[in-house]
């Protein structure tokens, strides 16, 4: 998830612009680093005890002495490990444009219902089809796990198109977000009445969806994944020179030249895409698309996206891999429900870390 | 950027310089396709190397007239030209060249530096990526000089007082090396040194660089000492155009601003509180004390007798601020300062 | 095996009221046509002696732990030591029609007071339909919280006949139905429900049946004899549940007798987590007395454990018999769900096995609801699915092999 950063090298003739830009270097690189090595630590940690040298040998295409090794390397932590970087960082820069786009802190990945329009995708096939017993065609097993990643992704593209057709009239950001809530808030109502009439067991599939987990991505789903979350950090990293336009509003940003609708689309498709694709794969992870924005500003210090973006983005991806391995520890054979490990964890450590900083969330006007 | 980049500038003839238009309207377009005009008929010019102050009473429209001029609102009729190029058929990355803005919006600059916050106008000159070139970081350091903040570049944005932080949002404007800087009541939330020190930069900007610098402003004491240009919108929402003194002179400020307590005085070019004078008192004074007690006595509705005769009371003054006084009664009493003189002035 | 209940902190009670309320009954067909003769109406006392005790007939709770039921002469006391999870007791008197209402003291002084043989009752679960329908006493059902799963040919022939009311029929119960038909008492399924109290108030019995929180299979299958002590039908449950428990334990000492376990890997994953049964539950029991073991046998509770797959593929990955519980047309279908399925011996052996064999008209699933009174046929299933060899010509009652593809 190294992308270049958009980091100027230090110019000796500006003696007073080393300070910050040294201290952004450091931060990016401390970052870069700590993610490295919770991958690492995630590849090379598990509930069996795989030597790293065996490790190694099945990363590099060999196969383990033990074939069960190969298995748990390649099938399990490899896709576990690659799915937590991709999906903290595309949730980590989806938040980053949302709360610039609409100049809100509270804003996150999901605050257009995009995680609503995918659960109710999700809960459609879950739950809404082959009533008929006996007859197993529409049932979530035979449709597999396809059936339920394209149901999300529908649901979610469903509400994207929703809100950019919306967005078409709507001349306010903040009209906009809170349209966006209300089309969240109708998805949830309709998953709330198709969980009435559903059976039980497939209730509780929709449920365990709903916990989130960076464990249920296979091979076949990551030959899908990476490339859709690649192509909308690309996409959000392109956006950066106008995102920092915005930072003083749409008005101004008019003023410099900027196509504030077009460069409000671009920055809708590229949450959207990310946060969509996060959910389809693994369900809707609560938080760290709120906070990692957060972290990384005041971290950085600076709101400049050309720095904050490719920072938020390694930032995700190391709270992501850092959460993963919480809610697995090394060791043990227990997983405890993803979403706890991002909200009860990591709330305390978001808000000690706000705190502490003296200035709090800054960087997004409100 | 995906902006077409037009340049409309080449049109021999027409080139003035400046911000120019003609017969422009300005106001809203309501839902059913009318519209509502607050200025029609707009033939204006700022030039190159002024200061045009905007002038007039609150709602007679000066905000939705610059925010036309800046590309914000669209003409409801009319031309504006920037440089000769005309505002409508400019692109906006281009117009972005030309002319930048200080907006009354209060940013929230979160988390950038002064050097960063400045660095925001170099948008329309930096590449597809938003980096900054040399060129864009000579351009920023040049410009934060030239408002007077370079000794602020490394603070925290959002730690400025208000009159640090319109300079900064002024050398963020000037970044985008415009011909043309609009500034949108741009020390409506300033002590008073800052106000004078800011129009008085933007004078001097305006002198020594060519730009050519529109304000609004309340400020109109102030504006009428500085501008060189004033356009004032009226009560009748006709705009005058002059510089100060010809205002002054065609009682056109007079008009606009005159209320029931305030009468402008074109002699100093200040406003005075209109009141009827009561009664006539002599003063004995010293002529660098005269003023302030004239000054004094005024607010207390009396005014000084040119000379002694037609007195119906005297004032005196002896060294270290004590005075004698008279009254009409005849009543000698002792004041100490000037409070105790408009205390005893009051009963007379 | 069976993902009954997991528990999950946030929409727990939804999914239990949920669970309870749609699992399909089915009756047995097989259901002896002469218990009609033990019909609830039979019972009463006419001029009560007191000294005479009037329950000739007294049901022993020997493998339920969360019932007890205690003889007086006149009126008996059923206390569910858990109605709902984490669910204070509650104590019900069960007073012999005829015989004149005791004056109790202490904690009954509070309890509920229920005329038995009760003559009309309201079943807020499937799994009560077939305490009914096995001990004859089908007459005293007169509401039901859903129509829409009944798979019983039995019941659903009662409801045609307008006999049965639905009272929570969009999964709210309708308290305003259930006080104006005025049942002897509403049977619980064993989650709390805030219409309950308001029920009590209208003087409806609200009597708790928490079978699910019984972890023993015969546990679970015991509380017939609750529902006995409303219907009045204890003598044919006691003759029920005495089969049912001679079967199981049969089939539980063949399968002791077996040299070594077999090894099974129970569960299903769901978003990339192994649902496990934990070493105390229903299911893992249910194992153990089949001859099989796992490698979470040990872990107590009776939930489910959650399990990664790394740990799942690591130490069961190998276990010959994969015991599941989706309605899969084919191991391609488990492939499809997850492709790391295919890494497990079983599906490659074609050895797995899914608890869907009887599913009712309605969609519901008989192991969930016959399954439970009938644990006999659900451990001979087991037995035979895991020791083939000494079970030959078995006829599946609820489990199914997975055909292999």
């Amino acid at each position: 998830m190294t992308t270049p950063l958009a980091i100027e090298p230090e110019k000796p003739e500006k003696p007073s612009a080393v300070r910050p830009r040294r201290r952004r270097a450091a931060v990016v690189l401390a970052l870069a680093a700590g993610t490295a090595a919770l991958f690492v630590l995630t590849v090379a940690t598990g509930s069996h005890r795989v030597p790293v040298a065996e490790v190694v040998r099945v990363l590099l295409g060999g196969a383990a002495k033990d074939p069960r090794w190969t298995v748990i390397v390649e099938e399990v932590r490899l896709p576990r490990a690659l799915t937590a970087t991709a999906v903290g960082a595309a949730l980590a820069v989806a938040g980053v444009q949302m709360q610039t786009l609409f100049r809100n802190a509270l804003a996150d990945p999901y605050s257009l219902g995009v995680s609503s329009g995918a659960s109710m995708g999700v809960a459609a096939v879950v739950v809404g089809t082959g009533g008929v017993a006996g007859s197993f065609t529409g049932d979530l097993a035979g449709l597999g796990r396809v059936g339920v990643v394209l149901a999300a992704s529908i649901g979610a593209a469903a509400v994207l198109a929703l809100v950019l057709l919306l967005s078409r009239w709507v001349r306010s950001a903040v009209t906009l977000l809170v349209i966006g809530v209300m089309i969240g808030s109708a998805a949830t109502a309709v998953v709330g009445v198709m969980l009435v009439y559903a059976r039980p067991e497939r209730a509780q599939q929709f449920v365990m969806w709903g916990l989130g987990s960076f464990g249920a991505t296979t091979w076949p789903d990551l030959r899908v994944m990476l490339p859709v979350v690649g192509a909308g950090l690309l996409l959000a990293a392109l956006t950066a020179k106008r995102l920092n336009a915005l930072l003083l509003g749409e008005d101004y940003a008019r003023t410099m030249g900027l196509n504030v609708r077009r460069s409000r689309d671009l920055a809708l498709l590229g949450t959207s895409v990310l946060a969509g694709a996060a959910t389809a794969f693994c369900g809707p992870i609560a938080f760290l698309g709120l906070a990692v924005p957060h972290l990384t500003r005041v971290a950085l210090g600076t709101s400049d996206h050309r720095a904050l973006i490719p920072a938020s983005m390694l930032a995700g991806a190391f709270l992501a891999l850092a959460c993963a391995l919480l809610s697995q520890p090394p060791g043990t054979d227990s997983v405890l429900p993803l979403n706890a490990i991002t909200s009860l964890f990591g709330a305390p450590v978001v808000i000690t870390f706000l705190i502490r900083s003296r200035r709090g969330v800054q960087g997004v006007a409100s | 950027m995906t902006e077409t980049l037009t340049e409309t500038a080449a049109q021999p003839g027409i080139r003035t310089g400046g911000l120019e238009t003609e017969e422009l309207t300005v106001g809203y377009r309501t839902r059913s396709r009318s519209s509502r005009a607050v200025l029609s008929g707009l033939a204006l010019h700022a030039a190159p190397g002024e200061l045009t102050v905007l002038l007039g009473p609150n709602g007679a429209g000066k905000s939705t007239l610059l925010r036309t001029l800046c590309g914000l609102l669209p003409p409801l009729e009319g031309r504006i030209r920037i440089g000769g190029a005309d505002l409508a058929r400019t692109s906006p990355a281009a117009l972005a060249r030309r002319l930048a803005v200080v907006l009354t919006d209060r940013v929230d600059a979160g988390l950038l530096s002064v050097r960063e916050l400045a660095g925001l106008g170099r948008h329309p000159h930096t590449g597809f990526t938003g980096r900054l070139t040399a060129a864009d970081h000579a351009a920023v350091e040049w410009s934060l000089k030239a408002v007077g903040a370079d000794h602020l570049a490394d603070r925290p944005a959002a730690e400025l007082s208000d009159g640090e932080r319109q300079r900064v949002l002024t050398a963020r404007a000037l970044a985008q090396e415009p011909e043309v800087v609009l500034l949108d009541e741009p020390t409506a939330f300033l002590d008073v040194p800052s106000r004078v020190a800011l129009t008085v930069l933007l004078r001097d900007l305006a002198r020594d660089k060519g730009l050519t610098v529109v304000v609004s402003t309340h400020d109109l004491e102030l504006a009428l000492r500085v501008a060189d240009a004033v356009w004032l919108v009226d009560r009748t929402s006709r705009v005058h155009a002059g510089a100060p003194e010809d205002l002054i002179r065609g009682g056109a400020v007079a008009s606009a601003f005159d209320a029931d307590h305030l009468a402008f005085d074109p002699l100093t070019g200040t406003f005075g509180l209109r009141r009827a004078t009561r009664a006539a008192v002599a003063v004995d004074a010293p002529a660098d004390v005269l003023p302030l007690v004239e000054r004094a006595l005024a607010r207390e509705g009396l005014s000084v007798a040119d000379t002694g005769a037609g007195a119906d009371a005297r004032v005196s003054w002896t060294e270290g601020s004590r005075f004698t006084l008279v009254g009409p009664d005849a009543r000698t009493t002792e004041a100490h300062g000037f409070h105790e003189l408009t205390r005893t002035a009051r009963t007379w | 095996m069976s993902v009954r209940r997991f528990p999950l902190p946030s929409a727990a009670a939804v999914l239990t009221t949920a669970l309870a309320l749609t699992l399909t009954a089915c009756g047995d067909p097989d259901a002896p046509a002469g218990a009609k003769a033990q019909a609830p109406q039979a019972g009463c006392i006419k001029d009560f002696d007191p000294g005479t005790d009037y329950f000739p007939v007294k049901s022993q709770v020997k493998h339920a732990k969360n019932f007890t039921l205690r003889y007086e002469k006149s009126y008996q006391v059923l206390t569910v030591k858990e109605p709902y999870p984490k669910g204070r007791p509650e104590s019900y008197v069960l007073v012999k029609c005829g015989a004149p209402k005791p004056e109790l003291t202490g904690a009954l002084a509070k309890a509920q007071q229920i005329t038995v043989p009760v003559k009309s009752l309201y079943s807020a679960s499937t799994t009560h339909l077939p305490l009914l329908t096995e001990t004859g006493t089908l007459d005293v059902l007169t509401g039901v919280a859903s129509k829409a799963n009944i798979s019983s040919a039995e019941v659903i022939e009662r409801v045609e006949e307008g006999k049965v009311t639905e009272y929570a029929k969009d999964r709210a119960i309708n308290a305003e139905t259930v006080i104006g038909e005025q049942p002897d008492v509403l049977m619980t399924q064993g989650t709390d429900d805030p219409q309950y109290p308001k029920l009590r108030q209208a003087g409806i019995a609200v009597v708790a049946n928490a079978e699910w929180l019984e972890p023993s299979p015969l546990g679970r299958a015991e509380w017939v004899k609750a529902m006995a002590a409303l219907t009045g039908a204890e003598k044919r449950a006691d003759e029920l549940f005495d089969t049912v428990e001679a079967d199981y334990r049969e089939v539980a000492e063949k399968a002791a007798k077996v040299s070594e376990p077999v090894q099974v890997l129970p569960g299903t994953m769901y978003q990339g987590t192994w649902y496990m049964p934990a070493g105390g539950s229903y299911a893992a029991r249910l194992i153990k007395d089949a001859g099989g073991t796992y490698p979470w046998s040990g872990k107590g509770g009776s939930g489910n454990l959650q399990l990664n797959f790394e740990a799942v593929y690591a130490k069961g990955g190998d276990a010959p018999v994969w015991l599941a519980d989706q309605r899969w047309k084919s191991t391609a279908d488990a492939v499809k769900a997850d492709n790391r399925y295919g890494k497990l011996t079983a599906v490659s052996d074609g050895e797995v096995w899914t608890n869907t064999k009887a599913l009712g008209p309605g969609g519901g699933n008989e192991y969930y609801e016959r399954g439970v009174l009938r644990p006999d046929l659900v451990l001979a299933d087991l037995f035979a699915l895991l020791h083939p060899e000494q079970a030959k010509g078995h006829t599946f009652a609820f489990y199914r092999q997975v055909p292999k593809a």
